[in-house]
């Protein structure tokens, strides 16, 4: 395993170095542009393929004049999802201040966190720390079409703290909002006008780099042809190596009117001897590579030497790292090699993914393994690899590429895979596309028996279904039906397992608050003591959280003091503190401050449990610690705030499919306290609402849950949140029945 | 959605050899430029076939509908 996480580290440095200076043309006018701007944000380099976008970008943080340091970030198209795209960006800031992340990165692996709510504001708070003035360079950045990594990114920039420049460099104009940075000089574009070579440059590459002796004549005609195209002059260097007629080649070149590319490749590939063709061509799949990889890929056993004569040739290969060990090749000329393999022989093409997948798998590298075999259509292969691996990644923050790897098989083959609905329908929970969920689990429920495994615990489809439901039906706060869906998977009669103590923890909940406290307490000592048994450590926790509110709201804190206690234990040790399972027991926690009179403790940890819990916890556990926390802030004085609060639990209970009796009565006790003194409407001017919040209200007028509302209007159910809380503000009104009454008072519906 | 066919026309004559490598194309050459008639593409297919010109570094020309009587089934465009 030690040898498997060293591999993937390596594998994973690659992305975050520098490639390695050689051969350095010195763009000094492009160059130039980059000077130092204390008042800089961005540096955007952006010129479609083989304009020296990167080697740019390596002679700039090689230049003498630059001091500050670099933090190196090579995309590829892996990156989309948003919680590996940010992990990399950690990392590569690590390489040159190994303080950043330490807070960020539990945050950003947690599941349900918030990236621009949560992980961007803590990231750039450890960024104010920077000690000295750094650029981070991400490179090829067109590979991002994913929105979410786009807004990141664009919050990224418009908080970056001082000390910290971004340099990014891209095919395409980003869908970055420009306009504002430009507005107020804090971009340096850079595009094609300042990569064209110049004469002078052009001499310097074909004669003193590439000693080719050509006159000024040729070089002109050169530069000419390829419109001082760097790709087009490094290709043209390489047809003429090892010409005598250099003359004649360049005359024909000039005179010729097929696409420079197309004539250049066939010069530059006709000229290798058969083997180096072949090698070039096989390796041309892989992103990057070192030579045991190409051993593997092209089924020889001298690939380090061969990667040292190309090195040698210039046949625009990119090492990687100091050692000469990983090596890319330029992305146009990768492009060509591909090309010509698809052209030639096919077969090859997906031969050579489906060995580099099982070297992959042998590294460890699974996700790289999954990538490989998808590519090489090797559907059924990758249907099991998938199904092996997406549970680790999923619950690691990985949703988004779980997702994008069942989106890229074959839809009869993922729907008929009984694990990979399970997938599917989980992924969706996280999504909070509960549509999705319904569908997902009635396949997973009706698909064939899979040929491998489940993962951890899980029989058979109909009981991982069946285990699925249960905590869909809690997450929309339908306590009957999540009583119902767990006395019916319990009863079935399957192998004990952890998530069969789920099942039982969910039932006991419900139970309880649906008012049948002794039935509740004891089917929670039943899960509590099943979890605790199995390896479903946050299930355990979970249990003890929920045990500890039950406690409190029995009126027995030093039952409920021993289950914090005994829980935040089992959360230091699995390491769960960002995990929303952790948000019961600090609403559990300021339950027990609120008992002892201390107000403000109680207002932090019931406030850190909501936190947690809008993470992915049900409104059963949400509404209670808002009814808390409004207590703790109307006995610490804050009548507003505790009004504000009263608000939230009512629009969450109003949110529930079936909330029960017990959280719905003790928020009217709670509300009864309350001396609400709220101005008469006419008095007041009313605030226009916004056309999203207006759409949003006339759908609250209906009877959909938020979520529904929020898949209807394709937001998310964290904004519809936002929207409805504005919507209550403006219209002066605490629930959603009495916002469609207000509305309709003043004719808005 | 219904997709449409397009005209593009790149810079520089493209040889046979690169006949195949854009998928749902026929790839007529002529002089100092290449067309390229595409099968019916929605708008996100059109934009992959963009970017996959553009990672050869072809330069564009132009991008226009095609409702040429060569293919009168696939016109559009007209009520």
């Amino acid at each position: 395993m030690a040898q498997q996480a060293a591999s993937e580290s390596v594998l994973i440095r690659t992305k975050l170095l520098a490639p390695v200076q050689r051969d350095v043309i010195l763009r000094t006018e492009a160059l130039a542009a980059l000077g130092a701007d204390p008042g800089r944000r961005l540096t955007l380099l952006r010129a479609p393929a083989g304009w020296g976008k990167s080697s740019l970008l390596q002679a700039w943080h090689a230049s003498e004049a630059e001091d500050r340091d670099f933090a190196w970030f090579a995309l590829d198209a892996g990156d989309n999802d948003p919680v590996r795209f940010f992990t990399y960006l950690i990392a590569a800031l690590r390489t040159i201040a190994p303080s950043v992340g330490e807070r960020t990165i539990p945050v950003l692996r947690a599941p349900g966190t918030s990236l621009t709510d949560e992980v961007l504001p803590l990231l750039l708070t450890e960024l104010e720390a920077l000690s000295r003035s750094s650029v981070l360079v991400i490179d090829d950045y067109h590979l991002i079409d994913s929105a979410e990594v786009h807004e990141a990114v664009e919050t990224l920039l418009e908080y970056l703290p001082p000390n910290l420049e971004i340099a990014i460099s891209s095919r395409t104009e980003p869908p970055l909002s420009l306009t504002r940075l430009r507005g107020r000089a804090q971009l340096t574009e850079i595009s094609t006008r300042e990569l064209r070579f110049t004469v002078e440059e052009a001499e310097k590459l074909l004669n003193d780099s590439q000693n080719l002796e050509l006159g000024s004549n040729e070089i002109e005609s050169l530069l000419e042809r390829t419109e001082g195209w760097p790709a087009g002059l490094y290709l043209a260097a390489l047809s003429l190596h090892g010409r005598a007629d250099s003359k004649r080649f360049i005359e024909d070149f000039a005179g010729d009117d097929r696409h420079l590319v197309d004539y250049l490749t066939a010069e530059v590939l006709g000229g290798q001897p058969d083997e180096m063709r072949e090698f070039l061509l096989t390796t041309s799949i892989l992103d990057r590579f070192n030579a045991s990889l190409c051993d593997a890929v092209t089924q020889t056993t001298n690939s380090a030497q061969t990667l040292r004569e190309i090195e040698t040739s210039n046949l625009f290969l990119v090492p990687l790292d100091d050692r000469r060990q990983w090596y890319r090749y330029h992305h146009l000329f990768a492009e060509l090699l591909r090309h010509e393999l698809r052209a030639d022989q096919p077969d090859r093409e997906v031969d050579a993914h489906s060995r580099a997948a099982a070297w992959m798998l042998e590294e460890g590298l699974q996700e790289e393994a999954i990538a490989h075999l998808l590519r090489a259509e090797r559907y059924t292969d990758a249907v099991d690899l998938i199904a092996e691996s997406w549970y680790p990644k999923a619950a690691s923050g990985g949703q988004s590429t779980v997702r994008t790897w069942l989106d890229s098989l074959p839809q009869d083959l993922s729907k008929q895979d009984a694990r990979l609905c399970v997938a599917r329908a989980l992924v969706a929970i996280s999504y909070g596309q509960l549509d999705e969920v319904e569908a997902a689990l009635d396949s997973a429920a009706s698909a064939p028996p899979p040929p491998g495994p489940f993962f951890d615990g899980f029989n058979s489809g109909p009981h991982a279904a069946g285990i699925l439901t249960i905590s869909h039906r809690w997450l929309l706060g339908d306590l009957g039906g999540c009583r119902e869906t767990a006395m019916a998977a319990l009863s079935s009669g399957e192998a004990q397992s952890g998530w069969d103590s789920l099942a039982r923890i969910r039932l006991g909940a419900s139970n309880y608050w649906l008012g049948d406290s002794a039935e509740g307490i004891s089917d929670l000592e039943l899960g509590r003591a099943g979890s605790k048994a199995s390896s479903l450590k946050p299930a355990w926790v979970s249990s003890l959280g929920l045990l500890a509110m039950v406690w409190i709201e029995e009126g027995d804190p030093e039952v409920a003091s021993a289950l914090v206690s005994e829980a935040r234990e089992v959360i230091r040790e699995m390491g769960l503190a960002e995990y929303w399972v952790s948000a019961p027991t600090h609403i559990a926690a300021g339950g027990l401050l609120i008992a002892e009179g201390n107000m403000s403790e109680a207002i932090d940890e019931l406030k850190r449990g909501l936190e947690l819990a809008a993470r992915g916890s049900g409104p059963t556990e949400t509404a209670y610690g808002q009814i808390l926390l409004g207590r703790a802030l109307r006995l610490h004085g804050d009548r507003e705030g505790a009004k504000q609060l009263l608000a939230e639990a009512r629009w969450t209970i109003d949110a529930s499919v079936d909330p029960g009796p017990v959280v719905t009565s003790l928020l009217k006790q709670e509300e009864a306290l309350e001396v609400t003194v709220s101005a008469p409407f006419e008095t007041k001017e009313l605030e226009e609402l916004s056309d999203r919040e207006l759409s949003v209200l006339r759908m609250m007028s209906g009877d959909m849950s938020q979520r529904e509302i929020g898949n209807q209007l394709f937001i998310s159910f964290n904004t519809v949140k936002t929207h409805s809380k504005n919507i209550y503000r403006k219209l002066g009104v605490s629930h959603r029945s009495e916002a469609v009454a207000r509305a309709r008072q003043l004719d808005l519906l | 959605m219904e997709g449409t066919s397009y005209t593009i026309v790149v810079r520089g004559r493209l040889s046979e050899r690169f006949a195949h490598a854009f998928p749902g194309a026929e790839v007529h050459a002529e002089e100092g430029r290449t067309s390229l008639l595409t099968a019916s593409f929605d708008q996100s297919q059109l934009n992959g076939f963009l970017q996959r010109l553009g990672s050869f570094g072809l330069e564009l020309v132009s991008v226009e509908e095609r409702t040429s009587p060569e293919e009168p089934g696939k016109q559009k465009g007209t009520p």
